[in-house]
């Protein structure tokens, strides 16, 4: 597991002393974190979960989760369905959804920014109300936004 | 034959059967052989005796199949094969099987012990003359010549080789096949035929040409050719035509007896042998044509063959032919030969009669007694007054010719000349001689001539003297010409032409070039005089060498004869070297030095000026000049090699032209051609899955993770050039899955256009590679079209790839689609014998719409339904079909096969088979259309159910 270093926002650091954001970055892999980091990480810290039980863990000291939909590169092993049981391979294509299914089963009500291209603009709708606060993202979405959405999230929260 | 029945007629004694053959009794024979045979079967000997007996008793069949039984008991033994040859020689059917039986006979020719294989080559030579192949048995019997075999055997070599001969003479006055003809041309020439009888003469000829030109060999259109020409009146023509005619068909008689009257009445003396020919001809295949032995004895006459005149008219009278005409010819014929017997007669008589014995004896006496002669003499003269030598003698010894002699001789013009020689060698005046001479001439006595020009030369008469010299020399066959010769040189002034040039011209004349230049003595070169330059250059003419010839008629080139004949020459052996004096001849108008310049231009390249020069020599030249059948070649050959030429630079244009619309074609193909990604989904939807796993991974990749960092530019240029550009260009992502795209679909016979021409990957390409070449750009300005390429990738290029996914196959599987798959998996599964339930089935809604291609979904399921029927093994089978959402909310499609079968399956097995059929095919397409596999518990009496679910396709 990769924790995100602490970094103060610009002109902040030293004077107020506050910590940054930190939101959990949940993917099978770390191309978002590293992505995260690299661009957004002078704002934000980032934690990295690469599964259910990482995420469930790590998800209370975040002030949310920015989920990824397709798992399958994860070990089928850790795959989980919406009760955070095991799940079958076949769930890998939408293991975020599940995973933050899982997470609101828990008790787990951090906003959470998922990253998936659902065609269907009415599914988008009826899981972004069953499971808020989500947003669903295109994964066509641009840095510039994803920050402001997180600098929101920070901001209500 | 001979030999071989002697050998038979030997063995005889020691058999019944071969004696009753030696009696004659055939028959008699072939049964007793036949019952010797019977005892001895294997005996090869009896078998070709009862052969032999049974050939002798008209048993051909019989006899055939006793020599071949010969022939297998014993092949070595050529006895049989002897017989066999002479018996099959005579077969109706010896065409049919003449190699198989040449085959079988040369095998016993190569078995034949050599001293009997003489005897059996000349029986094959005679079969092979039998079956018409007579080269074959020609080349056998001279060889058997060769060898040189005894006296006997060659005469029947020979006389089979006189019978060979005879048939092919024989068959020589076989008619030649006709051609094949159309219906076309028979009515044709059925027409030309109708308007010939109704005289259209003309027409009919036209018809008949044409007829010929198209079947040369036709003999009809070739009679009526023949005979349109005779309407015509042109019958040399017409002559020709009926040689042709008669050659193709030596039977034609009317044919031949058109020839031979035509010949007989129009050919003169020259072809009066061939029109008694062609008249024979006709004779002998229409002997009813008596008429025609008129014609012939009318040939005869004209020959002079009298008594085969009066042989042909007594043919026709035999014949039974009446005619005026044969009366008049007869009474000819026998003029004429009588005329002969006259001729000769005439011939034998002396013009003068001879002196009598007594005047002979006389004559001697005054030859010995001197003193007594004169009187003698007169005595001898008296007798004899024609005897030339007495009346001679007596001029020698009184001075004076007997008036009387002078007279006797009056009308025999050889007797006046000799009187006249005679007595001009004893002395007398030309006075004397002249009158005799003259007679003699006036009777037209052959040497009077010459002896008269030798008395006028005598008299200094010159012009008369060279009068009838000239006439002598003209005169059929002069005795004297020599001596005639000689009087000319006295009578002519000497040539100036030195004789060295006569000794050439001699040579010349007897084909001696060699010998004529030694004559002349000298080389061509420029201290010999013109004269001779151009005797030399006729020489070298004449032995055929042109160049020396050339170049001596050059060196004489100021003389107009030298220039003519230089030209003349050079049009045969055109040489550069003479140009300037053949331009001189141009110039001066001799033709040939057209066509010699003209032969040096074409042999220089220099064409364009060779063709006037032709020109002008075709206009100009003589119509026997040698030069004219080149030079009209030479015209034609530039004419077609220009009209080539030009022909050439159009087709090169054309080339050209063709190969810049090709070329311009070939990059309007390479830069349009192709379809669209979208069109190529629609026409091919198995090229979907590599689609949409292509548009997935640009998404993820290009669009997801490295394109969305281009908003960051601003603040991060570099960290976005990086993502951009590393590991590989995002341009060169997108460049390469859709070049693996287009290979996919040239896989299923679809061209995809190139990228930049792709309406979804083209301008996403453009525009990534574009970001990259600005990212490698100091910042400044471009930063904005950064941002604008960023908005294009998000709001544009995304939904596009978007929407290439939602053109997924769509195969809408109802009941009854489904109960024809299920039919199809009982039929297989029937024929191999397995069990089989009919499943029930569970259908969700009206129909389920799969977001798979027909076939591959067709396969998943069948592979399904047979899994679940072998493991029911005739237990109970399901088939469901519906919708249904999963935890993620997602769609999906759901086909399942349940069965009863008390034995799991996991989905882990699944995975561990090996790929290719059953459940393992059912595992890689369902993967492929981007499905996955499912397994699930079934309620009674069903156990499980196993399956494939599908994300639906989008609305």
């Amino acid at each position: 597991m990769e924790e995100g270093g602490g970094r103060l926002l610009p002109g902040a650091a030293g004077l107020m002393g506050t910590m940054l954001p930190r939101y959990l970055v949940c993917e099978d892999g770390s191309e978002y974190t590293e992505r995260f980091r690299r661009f957004l990480g002078a704002q934000f810290e980032f934690a990295q979960a690469r599964n259910f039980a990482e995420a469930l863990a790590r998800a209370p000291a975040c002030r949310g989760v920015l989920l990824d939909l397709d798992f399958r590169r994860t070990d089928p092993a850790l795959l989980v369905d919406e009760n955070g049981s095991p799940a079958p391979p076949s769930s890998a294509e939408v293991q975020g959804i599940l995973i933050l299914r899982a997470l609101r089963s828990r008790g787990v009500t951090l906003p959470v920014l998922l990253f998936a291209d659902l065609d269907d603009p009415q599914r988008v709708q009826r899981l972004e109300q069953e499971l808020a606060p989500l947003t669903i993202i295109s994964s066509s979405e641009g840095l510039p936004a994803i920050a402001q959405r997180l600098q929101a999230i920070a901001i209500a929260r | 034959m001979i030999a071989l029945c002697a050998l038979l007629l030997a063995a005889g004694s020691a058999s019944p059967g071969l004696q009753l053959l030696r009696e004659g009794k055939s028959a008699e024979a072939a049964a007793a052989l036949r019952k010797a045979l019977a005892k001895d079967p294997r005996n090869a000997a009896l078998a070709n005796d009862y052969g032999f007996a049974n050939a002798r008793s008209g048993n051909r069949q019989e006899a055939e199949r006793a020599y071949r039984l010969a022939i297998q008991l014993k092949p070595s033994r050529w006895y049989a094969y002897a017989n066999l040859a002479d018996l099959l020689s005579e077969a109706p059917d010896r065409w049919d099987h003449a190699d198989e039986t040449l085959a079988l006979l040369a095998r016993g020719l190569a078995l034949a012990p050599p001293t009997a294989r003489a005897n059996l080559s000349l029986r094959i030579a005679d079969f092979e003359r039998s079956v018409g192949r007579n080269a074959q048995a020609r080349e056998r019997l001279e060889a058997l010549l060769a060898q040189k075999p005894e006296a006997e055997q060659a005469r029947r070599i020979r006389e089979l080789q006189g019978r060979i001969a005879d048939e092919e003479h024989a068959r020589s006055l076989l008619d030649w096949p006709e051609p094949a003809v159309t219906a076309g041309q028979e009515a044709q020439l059925a027409a030309a035929e109708e308007r010939l009888a109704q005289g259209g003469g003309a027409a009919a000829l036209a018809t008949a040409e044409v007829l010929c030109a198209q079947a040369p060999a036709w003999r009809s259109a070739r009679w009526l050719r023949a005979r349109a020409l005779d309407a015509a009146g042109r019958v040399d023509e017409e002559a020709r035509e009926l040689r042709i005619l008669t050659q193709l068909a030596p039977s034609h008689a009317r044919a031949w007896r058109k020839l031979g009257e035509i010949l007989a009445e129009q050919g003169g003396l020259l072809e009066a042998d061939r029109a008694d020919e062609a008249l024979r001809r006709a004779l002998a295949l229409e002997p009813a044509w008596t008429e025609l032995w008129l014609l012939r004895a009318r040939v005869a006459l004209r020959q002079g063959r009298a008594e085969d005149a009066l042989r042909d008219l007594l043919r026709f009278d035999r014949a039974g032919g009446t005619n005026p005409e044969a009366a008049r010819l007869e009474a000819l014929a026998r003029t004429q030969a009588g005329a002969a017997e006259h001729a000769a007669a005439q011939a034998a008589l002396p013009a003068t009669p001879e002196p009598t014995p007594q005047a002979r004896a006389l004559f001697q006496e005054a030859n010995t007694a001197p003193e007594g002669a004169p009187a003698l003499l007169q005595k001898v003269l008296e007798d004899s007054p024609g005897f030339v030598e007495a009346a001679v003698a007596l001029y020698a010894l009184t001075g004076s010719i007997p008036e009387k002699t002078v007279q006797a001789l009056h009308d025999d013009g050889n007797g006046l000349v000799d009187l006249a020689a005679q007595a001009q060698r004893a002395g007398a005046a030309p006075l004397l001689i002249a009158p005799w001479l003259d007679r003699a001439v006036e009777l037209g006595a052959p040497e009077a001539r010459f002896a008269r020009a030798s008395l006028r030369l005598s008299q200094a008469d010159r012009p008369g003297a060279l009068e009838d010299l000239l006439a002598y020399a003209a005169s059929p066959q002069p005795q004297h010409l020599e001596q005639a010769l000689a009087l000319r040189a006295q009578l002519l002034r000497p040539a100036r032409d030195d004789v060295a040039t006569m000794q050439a011209r001699l040579r010349l004349a007897e084909d001696h070039p060699e010998a004529a230049l030694a004559a002349l003595g000298s080389r061509c070169d420029a201290t010999v005089p013109a004269p001779r330059l151009i005797e030399l250059g006729q020489v070298h003419e004449f032995e055929g060498s042109l160049l020396p010839a050339l170049l001596c008629y050059q060196l004489a080139a100021d003389q107009p004869e030298a220039l003519r004949r230089l030209a003349s020459v050079a049009e045969r052996a055109p040489d550069p070297r003479v140009a300037p004096e053949l331009q001189r001849a141009e110039r001066e108008g001799i033709p040939a030095a057209l066509w010699a310049l003209a032969q040096i231009d074409l042999a220089a390249g220099r064409q364009d000026q060779a063709l006037p020069r032709i020109e002008r020599f075709l206009a100009q030249a003589a119509p026997d000049d040698p030069g004219l059948g080149g030079a009209r070649a030479a015209r034609d050959r530039i004419l077609a090699a220009s009209t080539a030429a030009a022909q050439a630079r159009l087709r090169d244009r054309l080339a050209l032209s063709v190969a810049a619309a090709a070329l311009l074609l070939g990059l309007l193909g390479w830069m349009w051609g192709g379809t669209t990604l979208a069109s190529a989904l629609r026409k091919a939807p198995r090229l979907f899955p590599p689609a949409a796993r292509a548009v997935a991974e640009l998404r993820h990749d290009v669009i997801k993770h490295r394109c969305s960092v281009l908003g960051m530019v601003a603040e991060r240029r570099d960290d976005v050039a990086r993502a951009l550009l590393s590991p590989e260009p995002a341009s060169l992502t997108v460049a390469r899955q859709y070049e693996s795209l287009r290979k996919a679909a040239r896989a299923q016979g679809i061209s995809l256009r190139r990228l930049q021409r792709e309406p979804a990957f083209g301008p996403l390409a453009r525009d990534l590679a574009r970001a990259e070449y600005l990212l490698r750009q100091p910042s400044g300005p471009a930063d904005l079209e950064l941002a604008r390429i960023d908005q294009r990738i998000r709001e544009t290029h995304s939904p596009r790839l978007a929407e290439l996914l939602r053109l997924a196959p769509r195969t809408r599987l109802d009941a009854s689609a489904l109960q024809g798959w299920i039919r199809d998996v009982e039929a297989q599964m029937r024929r191999g014998g397995s069990a089989w339930t009919d499943p029930s089935i569970l259908l969700q809604n009206m129909a389920v719409e799969f977001p798979v291609e027909r076939g591959a979904l067709s396969t998943i399921f069948s592979n399904l339904l047979r899994n679940a029927q072998a493991a029911a093994a005739g237990g109970d089978v399901i088939v469901r079909l519906g919708e249904e959402r999963d935890a993620a909310g997602r769609s999906l499609t759901v086909l399942l096969v349940g069965d009863s079968a008390a034995d799991g399956v996991s989905l882990e097995a699944i995975e561990q088979r090996e790929s290719g059929r059953g459940l393992a095919l059912v595992r890689d397409l369902t993967r492929e259309w981007q499905g996955h596999l499912v397994i699930r518990p079934e309620e009674p009496p069903w156990k499980k159910a196993v399956g494939a679910c599908f994300p639906a396709p989008p609305a």
